[in-house]
């Protein structure tokens, strides 16, 4: 294509957006350097002091120590549960699929909010208080759709063949799962994985609902924080999130591919 | 003749087999147990919850009743709460697509060897927990923050401008947040059009500008649909944004059905708002796949 001359618009849009984007985190990070107790940007005078509170803070460690275990757990209870609830939904036709297809993915449409104050109502009813496995419960059923989906897209695009082969072979049918069907639909199943433990790890108007006081993951407890102030702790307990963000970037984005994880493959061209 | 019973013998054999396989079922349990087990029960419970009434002192009683659904549909307040969180999603949607329509647009036909670099930096903000997205627009807009201190440096306003604490906070943060679903959903969807159609349209005289206008953009139509309806549920059903950056002073139902929680302890009131909440968004979701279906009718048969 010709290029026109004048101004090009569309690059300068398109500047002024990614700038947009990453306003937030780069507040956050270069306010975090600041040395006085209530940040400030730019910063006056300059100091990680703050940083090593936050890494000494007792609260937000445990916290974060939570939300890692919360989001492994919950991703791989997840991703277990999903995959084989793709393969029978994808696989084989039984009366009622739809209707139990419809019913599990809806999770993916329905506010958080209401999700998190229906088992909130439940658990209070079975007299049950609130614990790591009440928690675990209510992230299991907000991500395992997402699998689905995703383990299900996987599976669409499977020949078949292949596993009818092996069976020819003499492979059990187990082995034929774990041989051959399972490292092919591998690469979806990852990617559902990682997405879904992203979206465990970030997800607060459910949790708000179901933590106790002993059990808060660490973006309630940064939630909880901003309700009452903000201060230079909390921009370096930030900062340290972006931080993670990023190695976490850099990691998906080597093994796994960042788009593959959020749902997109540019064709090349 | 003989053969052909035999055959049939057999297929009768292998779907009577298929029909007993409990593979399905085995592979459904482990999933079934969960949402069968608690979450269905969990919503009933919280849709019989919405109908029970409660009072200061005897708590919650579980007498029937549509007073919490008319109370919310009726009084002037409650419903402003309703219609500030329609307003606040149609704006979210509206100003995430405006953004999100050019950044989609030049990562596919502009992006060049960059195509791969500029997705991951759609997509990066994501990876960052959005309490601590919020926390980085309250720095930034606050009255001493650095768009008001630029903004009074270069003499362009007084006095700074209050972006905190009201609707304006609320549709920033917003958007920012969901920004990158709508690059997506409007990405995949130009992914989808055929580069030889441009192409036979420039080729029969029609400018760039026409060539987007009656080829391009009409068949990203069906992206543009799916990424305003999600941004919208989203924001409808949102909470951590419009309290925090809303500082309690712009309620949504999202943070009305949190006080009704947490401070008020209305229970089967905020059970209420929240079904109405599910009426809404189930609503955006069903009008849209109306019009998704039309919209591709309509491209079709252009």
């Amino acid at each position: 294509m010709r290029r026109r001359r004048g101004i090009p618009w569309l690059l300068l849009v398109n500047i002024l957006v990614y700038i947009f984007l990453v306003i937030p985190v780069v507040t956050v990070v270069v306010s975090s350097l600041s040395a006085s107790k209530f940040p400030d940007f730019p910063p006056n005078g300059l100091g990680l002091s703050w940083y090593a509170k936050a890494l000494s803070d007792r609260d937000f460690m445990t916290s974060f120590g939570i939300s890692i275990a919360l989001a492994a757990l919950a991703s791989f209870i997840a991703t277990a549960l999903g995959t084989l609830f793709a393969l029978a939904i994808v696989r084989y036709r039984f009366p009622g699929r739809d209707a139990i297809h419809t019913f599990v993915m809806s999770p993916l449409i329905l506010p958080h909010i209401l999700i998190g104050i229906s088992l909130l109502q439940l658990y209070s009813m079975m007299k049950l208080s609130t614990s790591i496995w009440t928690l675990l419960l209510g992230h299991v059923i907000i991500i395992t759709p997402y699998i689905v989906r995703l383990v299900s897209a996987s599976l669409a695009g499977f020949d078949r063949n292949l596993e009818l082969a092996a069976r020819n072979l003499g492979a059990t049918p187990w082995q034929s799962f774990w041989r051959i069907t399972l490292p092919i639909i591998l690469a979806g199943v990852v990617a559902g994985m990682a997405f879904s433990f992203i979206l465990s790890f970030d997800e607060v108007t459910m949790t708000v609902f179901l933590t106790s006081p002993g059990f808060v993951t660490i973006p309630v407890r940064i939630f909880m924080y901003l309700e009452i102030g903000l201060d230079t702790l909390i921009m370096a307990v930030g900062s340290l999130m972006v931080i993670l963000a990023f190695v976490m970037m850099i990691f998906l984005e080597r093994f796994i591919g960042l788009g593959k994880v959020f749902g997109i493959e540019l064709a090349r061209r | 003749m003989g053969e052909a019973t035999a055959v049939a013998k057999v297929a009768e054999e292998v779907r009577r087999k298929k029909k007993t396989n409990l593979t399905p079922l085995l592979l459904i349990i482990p999933a079934g147990v969960i949402y069968f087990g608690f979450f269905a029960p969990g919503m009933l419970w919280g849709f019989i919850q919405s109908f029970f009434r409660f009072s200061m002192d005897t708590g919650v009683v579980s007498e029937w009743n549509i007073e919490n659904y008319a109370r919310f549909l009726t009084d002037p307040f409650y419903l402003g709460v309703l219609w500030r969180t329609i307003f606040l999603g149609i704006v979210t949607a509206f100003l995430t697509l405006l953004m999100g329509y050019p950044v989609a647009y030049f990562i596919l036909y502009r992006g060049g060897r960059f195509r791969g670099f500029l997705v991951l930096l759609v997509l990066s903000p994501l990876l960052v927990v959005v309490v601590i997205r919020a926390l980085g627009w309250i720095m930034f807009l606050g009255p001493s923050g650095v768009l008001n201190d630029l903004l009074v440096g270069l003499n362009i306003v007084d006095r700074p401008i209050k972006f905190l604490f009201n609707e304006k906070g609320v549709i920033i943060g917003l958007t920012h947040i969901y920004l990158p679903f709508m690059v997506l959903s409007i990405l995949s969807s130009l992914q989808r059009i055929d580069p030889s159609l441009v192409l036979a349209a420039r080729n029969l005289g029609a400018s760039p500008f026409l060539a987007f206008f009656r080829v391009t953009f009409p068949l990203s139509l069906p992206g543009v649909f799916a990424g305003v309806v999600l941004v919208f549920m989203l924001s409808a059903g949102s909470f951590v944004v419009p309290q925090l950056l809303g500082g309690g002073k712009v309620t949504v139902i999202g943070t009305f059905i949190y006080q009704q929680y947490m401070m008020t302890l209305n229970w089967p009131f905020g059970s209420a708002v929240a079904f109405v909440l599910l009426i809404i968004v189930v609503s955006g979701f069903i009008i849209s796949t109306r019009l998704l279906e039309r919209g591709k009718y309509g491209v079709v048969f252009q």
